[in-house]
């Protein structure tokens, strides 16, 4: 292999466990599920899993709590060309799980946050997430570290969130809205 | 031969922990990458920490060590940590700017982790190459890293040491010893850090390097989190005497390393690295 073809098959085998790139030689099969290629892989998500906590708070508070942050980021990280700059690699990460997830609290969640920090940027002026649990009370357990149970919360409510707004953000019951 | 300088990594605005490291360094180090925050799509400087550095350049060295160059692509190295070199080189005087003989992307892709290059004719001469680009665009030394190896070598006719004399020998860089990268190398590979040391150019060698990390499934780390090991600063302390031409010792702590192990520790740390070495 020349340096090319070396490079571009440790990025393929990094980013696709246990699988070999096409016309594998003997290295590349006894780097596939060697332990020398899980750490390094393991390092290259570990070091988004600490910018990423630190970054996007709310989510991760959530993803720990339901136990599948470091799940979530390694399938992130596996799926995608993450940017090494945290204010890339956070809209990446929000985007990666709006597409993903099926959990609609995730999806109101993430879409919040995201929007929340855009608008604290200046890149977007007003955005409103639609929420199936009042807002007030599941940050109120991911910002005190509380227990996650949000069933008796539920409820249609919007966030309508602007850089206007002193919070940047405002609860709206949906019957307000009708 | 003038003693060689202790020397910090600086990445996170801290004035707190600038006041306090200054006192003990006469130089610091910073990461472009690191000091800088994308905005709009495009890499910006963070106007505070330029300004600290400034101020601090009056009485301290300034010293710039990157890590995203990628010089070790085959596609290319980064035009957008240039763009950002470029920021820094005009704000603040440098005393000189270094980078990793590795890789961080490939084609164009972040791996997010810093990886060798294969140590054969190809790589010398794409290597060699861009080292003296950069040469032409900063009129200052540039210095290559020894990085530690996550991944068992490919394609290696050169040793570690013939690599490195190589490329001094074609362009005249100067090298950083990192010591615990090598330390990392001898739990991980088994690498001889005596038969490296004995073949090296040591004359080019202008910087030292001092970090500690954790171990991982059996492999030593290069995380930069902790007080250096007695093992690595007695070593150093062992190789400092040949080394004629350096100037630096700089202890490696990353910005997230900081709230863990404390202004108090950090300090103390840079007194021990002080009076071990004698710097
Ligand atoms: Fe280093």
């Amino acid at each position: 292999m020349d340096t090319k073809t070396y490079q571009e098959n440790i990025l393929f085998m990094l980013k696709h466990p246990g699988v070999l790139p096409d016309e594998a030689d003997v290295y590349l099969k006894e780097l596939k599920d060697s332990v020398e290629l899980e750490v390094t892989r393991d390092i290259s998500i570990w070091w988004r899993t600490v910018q990423i906590e630190k970054y996007c708070v709310l989510t991760s508070n959530y993803l720990k709590k339901k136990q599948c942050f470091d799940e979530e980021v390694r399938q992130f990280y596996l799926q995608t060309n993450v940017s090494p700059y945290i204010e890339v690699m956070a809209m990446q990460f929000y985007d990666y799980l709006l597409i993903t997830t099926t959990d609609n609290l995730l999806h109101s969640l993430a879409a919040f946050e995201k929007y929340l920090i855009k608008i604290k940027r200046g890149e977007v002026i007003e955005y409103e997430v639609q929420w199936q649990y009042e807002p007030y009370a599941i940050l109120d357990m991911l910002l005190q570290n509380k227990d996650l149970k949000p069933e008796p919360f539920t409820g249609n409510y919007t966030t309508f969130m602007a850089s206007y707004l002193e919070d940047h953000f405002e609860v709206i019951p949906q019957d307000e809205l009708l | 031969m003038p003693k060689p300088i202790l020397s910090y990594t600086y990445d996170k605005n801290d004035t707190t922990l600038l006041e306090l490291v200054q006192r003990h360094v006469g130089a610091v180090e910073t990461t472009a990458d690191t000091i800088s925050f994308m905005m709009n799509n495009k890499a910006t400087l963070n106007e505070e920490i330029v300004a600290q550095l400034n101020a601090l350049s009056s009485t301290h060295k300034i010293l710039s060590h990157g890590v995203g160059l990628s010089i070790g692509s085959y596609s290319g190295y980064s035009e957008a940590y240039l763009a950002l070199m470029d920021e820094l080189y005009q704000e603040v005087p440098l005393y000189w700017h270094s980078e990793h003989l590795g890789y961080t992307t490939v084609d164009g892709e972040n791996i997010n982790v810093m990886l060798p290059v294969n140590r054969n004719d190809e790589c010398l001469a794409m290597i060699c190459k861009r080292v003296e680009q950069i040469q032409k665009r900063y009129p200052i030394p540039f210095l290559l890293e020894n990085i530690a190896h996550l991944l068992p070598d490919y394609n290696c006719i050169y040793s570690e040491a013939e690599f490195l004399n190589a490329i001094v020998r074609n362009t005249g860089c100067g090298l950083i010893l990192d010591v615990y990268n090598i330390a990392c190398d001898v739990h991980n590979f088994g690498f001889n850090m005596d038969d490296f040391l004995a073949k090296l150019n040591l004359d080019a060698v202008k910087e030292i390097h001092l970090a500690n990390g954790s171990i991982y499934k059996d492999k030593m780390m290069d995380i930069h989190s902790r007080a250096v090991s007695e093992d690595v600063l007695q070593k150093t302390k062992e190789i400092i005497p040949s080394l004629k031409n350096l100037e630096f010792v700089t202890y490696e702590l990353m910005p997230e390393a900081i709230p863990s192990m404390g202004y108090v520790a950090i300090e103390q740390e840079l007194i021990r690295i002080k009076n071990t070495l004698e710097l």
